[in-house]
């Protein structure tokens, strides 16, 4: 038996700094009780590292600050020796960089900050001192949980005439107050792995708001889906129709079963802020009802106060058995107005009762 | 027992009432038994008490009716001041990620209403469509539905026009394109593979009849067929990158590759053509990347 020729594995792109552990592997032959590495300058071909190590291990440990330079090429080969003393073929030579270790960031999001938007392209600034540059990258989207919901797939970067670079890539559909994580990983030309981490924002947004009917028809014969937008103007009806207006400024809706409605148009989703300014409401008369499609509603209703007849309320039902009550006021004359307001912040109701 | 949440900490009246049920998406309000001179609904739950209403409409404002002389609570001229464009989005439903498909500017109410065709979604999936209101590019709030995708036939696409082939369609043998070197070192029984890119697309060949508007009339119109034929012809070669689809779910996003080709029936006095075309893929159809750089689907999102 005699040593054979070990096989040394290719390395990325590696940081002087931090330093470098080179494998390789030996399929027969003698145990292998050590190794030599050689790393030369790649134009001289002179030999300006040299280390022996003994080990049964297939590995060579480049410390930090050798003596390489980052941003030159260089190539290795590795020879192995046994317990005799003997020393083995060299490997196969294998050419590297030295590069200082890239950067990639985000730009436009710190950790723990906010977008203020449904859409966001998290810009990435890549950059690397000595001008290595980048081959591809993967933006990734994930949830709270951090399980992946979007990824830009493998992007590839092409030629770029300079460094720092940016890069780029649109996420829609955030939900609004929702927590997500973004990272981008990177794989320079010398196989060098960078990455962010993940950086963890929250989407918060305020939103313009508009109302349509979105007509989607699915045209089987042609291939195609037609999909239409129509405007909804939110209208209401009323009983009787039309309505009792005074001076075109005010509806009268006093008289039994007179009421208005809207039903069309709009969708009040979370919080909100109601108020009403009116004249003379009818003592422990329902002056407001908000229903949903599940048939779900809250009741807005105008008391007078049982311990102090010259006193009135409000009180507002929500489906469920959650009642609230405003403070008793003096009832108005039927020349004062009257405002209610009703408020829904984080599901906990207020509801507010004024003359003026 | 609100009160211990901090909201009433055993303060006054309402401290000791139980958590209200969470009555969501209302839809409707009925108002009754006063003279109601303005009701005002906004989205802001901090929004101030005021004696008197307000003036304006804001970015927060659901409903606003102050009854003169009408019910109208909504203002579509208001609207159209909160938004500078419509986006159209879709993504197949139970995904994540939505694709802008149609963007259209905002400067008056008729821009709001619009109809167009969608030909990119492939057979037999669930899309879901959104309205999406856009603000200085800022995105509101997404109206959404979902269709069902379901058509019969094979259909080519661009940017300009569409095609159907129904009657006699067949595929030619299509390839799954990659590339692997083969080197062969002295001394060794068997050769070494290297691939090193990441070529991999599909290329195939598709005919059918030229048949007119025979699936509507059920007549074979000689001088219709060979003017379909003259402008598919021109379809083809128009050096676009298209979308071709079927009804089995297969879509594709090609480019036409050599020539397309027309062959006569000659026991039907040439009035009979078969259209033919090879085809590449230049992309994934699937992707937004892709579908935008080739004029599918606008580049902003």
């Amino acid at each position: 038996m005699a040593l054979t020729k070990p096989l040394l594995y290719s390395v990325p792109a590696w940081d002087v700094a931090t330093g470098y552990t080179f494998t390789f592997n030996v399929t027969s032959g003698d145990q292998v009780t050590g190794n030599t590495l050689y790393i030369r300058d790649n134009t001289t071909n002179q030999v300006v590292f040299q280390q022996a190590v003994t080990s049964f291990r297939y590995e060579n440990t480049v410390p930090p600050n050798a003596s390489l330079t980052n941003g030159k090429y260089y190539n290795a080969y590795i020879t192995t020796t046994n317990a005799a003393g003997q020393t083995s073929p060299q490997s196969n030579v294998i050419q590297f960089y030295c590069y200082s270790a890239p950067t990639m960031q985000f730009t436009n999001v710190i950790d723990g900050g906010t977008v203020g938007d449904s859409t966001f392209a998290p810009i990435v600034e890549y950059n690397q001192a000595q001008g290595e540059m980048l081959n591809s990258y993967i933006i990734n989207l994930y949830n709270f949980s951090q399980v992946v919901v979007a990824t830009s797939g493998v992007q590839y970067v092409g030629s770029t005439s300079s460094l720092p670079i940016q890069l780029s890539y649109p996420f829609s559909g955030l939900e609004d107050n929702t927590i997500y994580y973004v990272s981008c990983s990177g794989v320079t030309v010398n196989n060098t792995q960078v990455t962010t981490g993940l950086v963890q924002f929250t989407a918060s947004y305020i939103t313009p708001s508009g109302y349509t009917k979105l007509g989607l028809i699915n045209n089987c014969d042609e291939g195609y889906i037609t999909v239409s937008s129509n405007v909804v103007l939110i209208d209401g009806i009323a009983n009787p129709d039309p309505p009792t207006y005074i001076d075109n400024d005010a509806v009268d809706l006093r008289v039994k079963d007179s009421w208005v409605m809207w039903n069309d148009g709009f969708d009040i989703v979370g919080d909100f802020t109601i108020q009403l300014w009116m004249k003379e409401p009818n003592i422990n008369t329902m002056l407001m009802k908000l229903e949903n499609e599940n048939g779900q509603w809250i009741e807005l209703n105008y008391l007078q106060d049982q311990d102090d007849s010259s006193k009135v309320f409000v009180e507002l039902e929500v489906q469920g058995g959650y009642i609230i009550y405003s403070a008793s006021i003096t009832a108005p004359t039927s020349t004062q107005q009257v405002i209610v307001v009703v408020r829904k912040s984080n599901n906990i109701y207020d509801i507010q009762l004024e003359v003026e | 027992m609100i009160g211990f949440t901090g909201f009433t900490f055993m303060g006054d009246g309402n401290s000791l009432d139980p958590m209200p049920t969470d009555v969501g998406n209302l839809t409707a309000v009925t108002i009754q038994n006063a003279i109601y001179d303005d009701v005002y609904i906004t989205q802001n739950p901090t929004f101030a008490y005021s004696p008197t209403p307000p003036t304006d409409w804001d970015l927060y404002t659901i409903l606003y009716a102050n009854f003169e002389g009408t019910l109208v609570g909504g203002n579509l001229d208001a609207i159209v001041a909160q938004i500078s464009s419509i986006k159209i989005k879709r993504r197949v439903y139970g995904t994540f990620e939505w694709t802008t498909i149609k963007e259209y500017p905002v400067n008056k109410p008729e821009d709001l209403s619009f109809v167009f065709q969608d030909y990119l979604g492939k057979n037999n999936e669930t899309y879901e469509y959104a309205w999406v209101p856009v603000l200085n590019g800022n995105e509101g709030n997404y109206v959404i539905e979902e269709v069902l995708s379901k058509f019969n036939g094979v259909f080519i696409v661009d940017s300009t026009a569409a095609y159907k082939f129904y009657g006699d369609v067949s595929y030619g043998t299509s390839s799954q394109v990659q590339q692997v070197g083969v080197f062969t070192p002295l001394g060794q029984q068997y050769p070494v593979y290297v691939t090193n890119g990441a070529l991999s697309y599909q290329i195939g060949s598709v005919s059918g009849k030229v048949m007119g508007s025979y699936e509507e009339t059920h007549i074979l119109d000689r001088y219709e067929m060979v003017k379909q034929k003259d402008a598919m012809l021109q379809f083809l070669t128009n050096k676009k990158p298209k979308i071709l689809k079927d009804w089995n779910g297969n879509l594709w996003l090609v480019f036409i590759t050599g020539s397309p080709t027309v062959t006569y029936n000659n026991s039907w006095g040439m009035g009979l053509m078969d259209i033919g075309f090879e085809y590449g893929e230049v992309g994934d159809a699937n992707s937004t990347i892709d579908l935008q750089q080739l004029g599918f689907i606008p580049t902003a999102t």
